[in-house]
């Protein structure tokens, strides 16, 4: 390869300070749509976080006391009553021990 | 001193504490290299920016399969597929014959040129903190010289001097970098 003069080097110098100027604009436009994902990432992260503490018990809680009421308002004896409540209870904890066990707080 | 993060370390901080400033150190490290190597498919500046810029989002939407390998080479894998895919889409648009006077690719992309800017950009980057800042300022910030011997309470002759030597040590370096390559 040929040896670098002075013009020579400055010229590859001038070349680095566009070739800077480019990676700056690069950079710069890449980190935007970064952020934008990352701030997109966290709301959802959060929103789950509510949907899980919040949403979940409020379902259960719905759930529960609308089998409560058609049970409570049907002629049957205690023990099936209590079958009735007791099962689709345990259905529904066993389903959300699982959802539960693999939630995972950053995805 | 202080220690230069390594790539897993950096994305370790994007993915567990979503550090974006994690990534830009990332993307500061390796954008010239994946920018040389998408200019040398596409030949034309526009256009391997736009890869560039294609490939590091790709990557870090897709962080979750890098396998812990050289971040810049990665990088570098994933700008040629993009720009191989951008050729071929191209090539397959253009279905009407060639006119002589159309846009032809810029032609200013130059091997030689490249492995010397490459070479440059890791000299600067080994040079100590002190002529690492006067190269800045002077040649990327066009501070001038009585400024920068202000900054660092130095006479103007002095900065002179340090940067014909720092300038040398440079040259000498890109020349016998660009002879290993």
């Amino acid at each position: 390869m040929k040896p670098m003069n002075d013009n020579d080097f400055d010229l590859l110098l001038a070349e680095s300070a566009k070739r800077r100027q480019s990676v700056e604009h690069i950079n710069a436009q890449v980190m935007q749509t970064v952020r934008r994902d990352l701030h997109v990432k966290a709301v959802r992260k959060w929103t789950r976080l509510l949907g899980i503490c919040l949403g979940l018990p409020l379902a259960v809680v719905v759930y529960v006391w609308v089998l409560w009421e058609v049970i409570a308002a049907c002629p049957m004896q205690t023990p099936l009553r209590v079958t009735c409540i007791a099962l689709p209870l345990i259905t529904i904890a066993a389903i959300l021990a699982r959802n539960l066990k693999n939630y995972r707080l950053d995805v | 001193m202080v220690l230069r993060k390594t790539d897993i370390e950096l994305i370790r901080e994007l993915l567990h504490d979503g550090n974006a400033r994690a990534f830009e150190t990332l993307m500061k490290r390796y954008t010239s290299q994946v920018y040389g190597a998408a200019l040398r498919l596409m030949k034309d500046e526009e256009n391997a920016q736009e890869v560039v810029q294609l490939a590091f989002i790709q990557a870090y939407r897709q962080l979750d399969s890098w396998r812990g390998e050289n971040f810049g080479a990665w990088v570098t894998i994933i700008a040629n597929h993009i720009a191989l895919r951008m050729l071929e889409k191209e090539k397959r648009r253009q279905t009407e014959p060639l006119d002589e006077n159309a846009d032809t690719p810029d032609e200013t992309y130059n091997e030689q040129k490249e492995q010397r800017l490459q070479a440059l950009e890791e000299a600067i980057e080994q040079l100590p903190e002190a002529d690492r800042q006067i190269i800045q300022w002077h040649y990327y910030e066009n501070v001038p010289l009585q400024t920068i011997a202000e900054r660092l309470g130095q006479t103007e002759n002095n900065i002179k001097v340090r940067i014909f030597r720092i300038r040398e040590r440079l040259k000498k370096t890109i020349e016998y970098e660009t002879d290993e390559r």
